[in-house]
């Protein structure tokens, strides 16, 4: 870059993978939909849709609970919006995505806490009930016996200590970069580092155990 | 997931066996809707949303104005009512008294104006007689 470039450019900040671009085009779509563009809201959905409901999924039991909390989470970062461009009189840029994925978090959290008393089936269960599927095949055992570690594994992330489980699911889940994680968390990049490498430790010890090997 | 390198073997396998499958066709379905149903709640969110701000408008007009309409007798000086200790100490005066101080020049005054009146009268009937 030139430095007639670079001092173009002094003013803004780039992050990485394009996300201030992303975030500009959010904030964009963000005002227009405010101002009644429901083509921006279509884009928007479609945008982050898969992120949000990635999130949400693993708290929930059924595929309603998933669309539920997909919708709340929209619609709660709406609402966030519309009261902070009314509060700023739009001066500042709305940073609609970190919200979005903080208010799936939180939303996720609290439907697990309050559904905390049933026993989650896990979704794919409930799709192979739902098309007939017989596990009957060779290698059934070793099916069965992954699938159990599947079902210990996927018990142990929502038994993870609140943060360790938020990080872990971003990551695993939404398949999210560290920085965008520490950014929808509040937390540090580093601390996002190591919550996840905590998390995996103790999936790992679980894992051990259960297998009978030294943790 | 660039950082998951960093893993050891075990670590990465139950990773992979704590992630979820793919969304199946049911949760794909149910995604499917989740578009139109947030669409309809943002409608009903924001019809409320400008009810509420109307009413918010309305009750303001209206305690304007009911505060033009009541602040001239609210800030209006109003009489001095006479002390409970002032009202306690007046006593009824002796109007006796004040009739005999005062009764001597209203009854020469009183004499004056009607021996003045005869005069004029009885003046005037002799002018009559005469005629």
């Amino acid at each position: 870059m030139t430095d007639e470039g670079e001092g173009r450019w002094k003013g803004f900040s780039v992050l990485p993978g394009g996300a201030a671009g992303e975030a500009s085009a959010d904030d964009g779509l963000v005002r227009a939909f405010l101002d009644g563009d429901e083509a921006a809201f279509g884009e928007l959905f479609q945008k982050h849709e898969r992120t949000v409901h990635a999130i949400v999924r693993r708290y929930a039991r059924r595929p309603d609970d998933g669309r539920d909390l997909v919708q709340r989470a929209f619609l709660k970062a709406f609402v966030a919006a519309r009261r902070d461009l009314a509060i700023h009189r739009g001066r500042r840029p709305v940073p609609f995505r970190p919200w979005l994925l903080r208010i799936a978090v939180n939303l996720a959290k609290n439907f697990a806490r309050d559904e905390a008393r049933w026993r989650r089936a896990p979704l794919e269960v409930v799709d192979g009930a739902a098309a007939g599927e017989a596990p009957e095949q060779p290698g059934a055992d070793a099916a069965m016996v992954r699938a159990e570690e599947q079902r210990l594994m996927r018990a142990a992330v929502l038994n993870l200590p609140r943060r360790q489980r938020e990080v872990l699911s971003l990551r695993l889940d939404a398949e999210l970069p560290f920085a965008e994680i520490a950014e929808a968390l509040g937390i540090t990049e580093n601390n996002a580092k190591v919550h996840f490498h905590h998390a995996a430790r103790r999936l790992r010890e679980k894992l051990a155990r259960a297998r009978g090997e030294k943790p | 997931m660039t950082d998951d390198t960093q893993l050891d073997p075990l670590e990465a396998e139950a990773l992979s066996l704590a992630a979820l499958p793919p969304p199946g066709e049911a949760e794909l379905r149910a995604l499917a809707a989740a578009k139109g149903g947030t669409l309809h709640a943002w409608r009903r969110s924001n019809a409320r949303h400008h009810l509420y701000r109307r009413a918010a408008a309305g009750l303001l007009v209206a305690a304007a104005a009911a505060a033009v309409v009541l602040a001239p007798s609210a800030f209006r000086k109003t009489p001095r009512v006479a002390q409970p200790e002032a009202a306690a100490a007046w006593k009824v005066p002796d109007l006796d008294a004040i009739w005999k101080k005062a009764g001597g020049a209203v009854a020469d005054a009183g004499a004056d104006a009607d021996a003045d009146t005869d005069e004029s009268a009885s003046a005037a009937l002799f002018a009559e007689l005469e005629l």
